[in-house]
């Protein structure tokens, strides 16, 4: 006969749950038109990760994952590229950045041809055409950095 | 800054056969540019350098768009790599009808790339195993045409570097 060892129920963290601090896992969950309750003086809660380091970490893996492909849309499976889409628009001034400096620069203008619906190349006929005309388009809509 | 090591890392049978380095790493054009002699275009379908009457990708799949291209350039499918005299070759990597890269025979037998973002060298056929992430290892296609007898030096002996490394 087996023996039955009685546990206490688990504990759940949900979104109501205002007084406790949120788990490292929970992921932060921009929702288009609902306004941000935080005080505007209050800093983003710990959990929420720091976008810029975050995106840091992925370009470079994606940039020397991605130095010897020749076809850039094959990276589009790659996890660090999707990383990236998930950052969605706040990707957008830390890609531009990324433009001013020869490297890896058709990986960068495939992902912002993902995040947005122009063109990768812009209609233009070299790289560094089409980046310096996606960094005039960045200026133009608030996307620098 | 993209590195021989990168490279290597990622290519582990390009570390351990013959190889020169024949450019320093450059954004400015990829290996289709290269087969063309191009320096100035990274040619591709997607949204890239590329011209409107060729064909456009269907779907996912775009390996017809670069094939057509290389039948513009003279270019006629055949079935083996070795350098046959008379005649120029390119090879063909792709996996379920997707290009991912394309290399040039020279007349000596070692082939000419352009890797991506990275450099220009001379290498053997099957030293681009780029199965650290991407599934090919191997060329699919292979093409002919006319050696007409042209310079090949920018690919024998490259354009930027004085001397190899």
């Amino acid at each position: 006969m087996s023996s039955c060892v009685a546990y206490p129920p688990p504990t759940y963290w949900t979104p109501e749950d205002e007084d406790n601090a949120a788990p490292a896992w929970v992921p932060t969950v921009v929702v288009e038109g609902k306004p941000d309750k935080r005080p505007a003086d209050q800093p983003p809660p710990q959990w929420e990760p720091d976008i810029k380091t975050q995106f840091d970490v992925l370009a470079e893996e994606l940039a020397a994952d991605g130095a010897g492909v020749s076809n850039t849309r094959s990276l589009l499976s790659h996890p660090a590229y999707l990383g990236i889409l998930a950052l969605g628009e706040r990707a957008i001034p830390l890609l531009l950045n990324r433009l001013e400096s020869p490297g890896a620069r058709p990986i960068w203008l495939t992902l912002l041809g993902s995040l947005t619906t122009f063109q990768p190349g812009a209609g233009t006929e070299t790289i560094e055409e089409a980046a310096a005309h996606w960094v005039s388009w960045g200026k133009l809509h608030g996307h620098s950095v | 800054m993209i590195t021989h090591q990168t490279l290597y890392d990622r290519m582990p049978r390009l570390a351990t056969s013959e190889h020169h380095w024949t450019s320093n790493p450059t954004d400015d054009y990829n290996c289709v540019g290269w087969v063309r002699t191009d320096l100035k275009h990274w040619w591709s379908p997607w949204g890239f350098h590329w011209p409107d009457h060729l064909p456009k990708p269907a779907g996912s799949r775009d390996l017809h768009c670069f094939v057509a291209l290389f039948h513009e350039m003279g270019y006629q499918e055949c079935t083996a790599p070795d350098y046959e005299p008379g005649y120029l070759k390119i090879a063909i990597y792709s996996t379920n009808d997707v290009f991912h890269h394309v290399a040039l025979q020279l007349r000596n037998g070692l082939w000419s790339s352009k890797v991506g973002q990275a450099h220009d060298l001379s290498h053997e056929l099957h030293a681009l195993d780029a199965s650290f992430f991407f599934d090919y290892t191997e060329p699919t296609l292979f093409m002919r045409r006319e050696d007409r007898g042209e310079p090949m030096a920018l690919q024998e002996t490259g354009l930027l570097l004085p001397g190899r490394d």
